[in-house]
């Protein structure tokens, strides 16, 4: 997958999670989408996680700003895997 | 600043067991870990003091049973050093990590400044009571959302001598918040915020410098706090350095 499929992905997965009508760039934050909480958080997580089939370490997880940072870790990580 | 992890740590959990104890909130100690189980949307609720030892056949027994019978409540926090063992053994109980913490304390040789403030701002030590629901105010919409810090929790607070709940008014008005803790060995600043329409103009430093300036120099302990990541900015300008990590778990229904 190039980064273009992952972060289309992760948007699908992410308006399923906060909202068809939530707006999603690589540069969104949790600053910016009100319904991103700790519960939806974790359901952002496990669901990449699963969809993906990668595992985030507890540091990466911590270490994430906004969704260009889960394109990264993604995209490093299927890298990885090749 | 030897041992100022342990300190930093230790300051934190007494910070809990002192709310619990004191304000009759149910709570229990296990040998690998500590819970408070207020009731539901009602801070506190949490898990915490937990080690590596949880991991360990029995204790993960117990654990896992506890949290099965939804007698736990679904947020908890561990600083300890070995969460990368901790970490396979929380998320197989369905607890995700989710933020982190950075455990800070202020630098000996910082030079603190006792800040100007002008005459429409005031800080005040919380007793009455609509001071006290200001502080609350603020910090159930800035810091706990959606969960509530109950008038009667604080009020119990303030009548105890380690603790200092203090606001920052601007023009008569609640803006900031604090809450201090001294435990035996060390002082810990707590539930620091700023209601959003007063944010970036500089309140909740005053606030902490004021302390600073009053307390902090008059006391040998350390003085801490646990920073969030956008918090660890501010504090490193105010002379506190960054030492360990904590980091909160969501419990995740996997029937979600």
């Amino acid at each position: 997958m190039n980064r273009q499929q992952i972060f289309a992905g992760i948007e699908a997965i992410a308006k399923k999670i906060f909202g068809e009508g939530t707006i999603i760039t690589e540069e969104t934050t949790s600053a910016n989408i009100e319904k991103w909480d700790s519960m939806n958080h974790v359901i952002l997580i496990t669901t990449l996680e699963k969809e993906f089939a990668i595992t985030f370490d507890i540091m990466e997880i911590i270490g994430i700003n906004k969704f260009g940072d889960f394109v990264d870790l993604i995209e490093k990580k299927q890298n990885q895997c090749k | 600043m030897d041992n100022i992890e342990v300190e930093i740590r230790n300051n934190l959990y007494e910070f809990y067991d002192c709310v619990a104890q004191n304000c009759g909130i149910y709570s229990e100690k296990q040998d690998c870990w500590s819970v408070i189980r207020n009731i539901p949307k009602v801070w506190p609720r949490i898990i915490y003091r937990i080690n590596t030892e949880i991991v360990e056949q029995k204790p993960s027994i117990i654990f896992a049973e506890k949290v099965k019978s939804g007698s736990y409540p679904e947020l908890l926090i561990t600083g300890d050093e070995s969460i990368q063992q901790i970490d396979p053994f929380l998320r197989a109980q369905g607890f995700y990590p989710f933020s982190a913490w950075k455990g800070m304390a202020l630098s000996n040789s910082f030079d603190i400044v006792s800040p100007r403030l002008p005459e429409t701002v005031q800080i005040v030590r919380c007793e009455s009571s609509d001071d006290i629901e200001q502080w609350i105010q603020i910090v159930t919409s800035e810091l706990i959302t959606p969960v509530q810090f109950d008038k009667l929790l604080l009020e119990s607070l303030i009548d105890q001598s380690v603790f200092g709940v203090y606001l920052i008014k601007y023009n008569g008005k609640g803006v900031s918040t604090m809450l201090v803790f001294n435990s035996a060995t060390s002082t810990g600043l707590y539930f620091i915020a700023t209601q959003k329409s007063a944010q970036r103009q500089g309140f909740a430093r005053m606030l902490v410098q004021q302390f600073l300036a009053q307390n902090g120099l008059l006391s040998k302990m350390p003085v801490i706090l646990h920073a969030t990541k956008t918090g660890e900015a501010l504090y490193s300008k105010l002379g506190f350095l960054p030492f360990n990590q904590f980091f909160l778990y969501r419990f995740l229904n996997a029937n979600l």
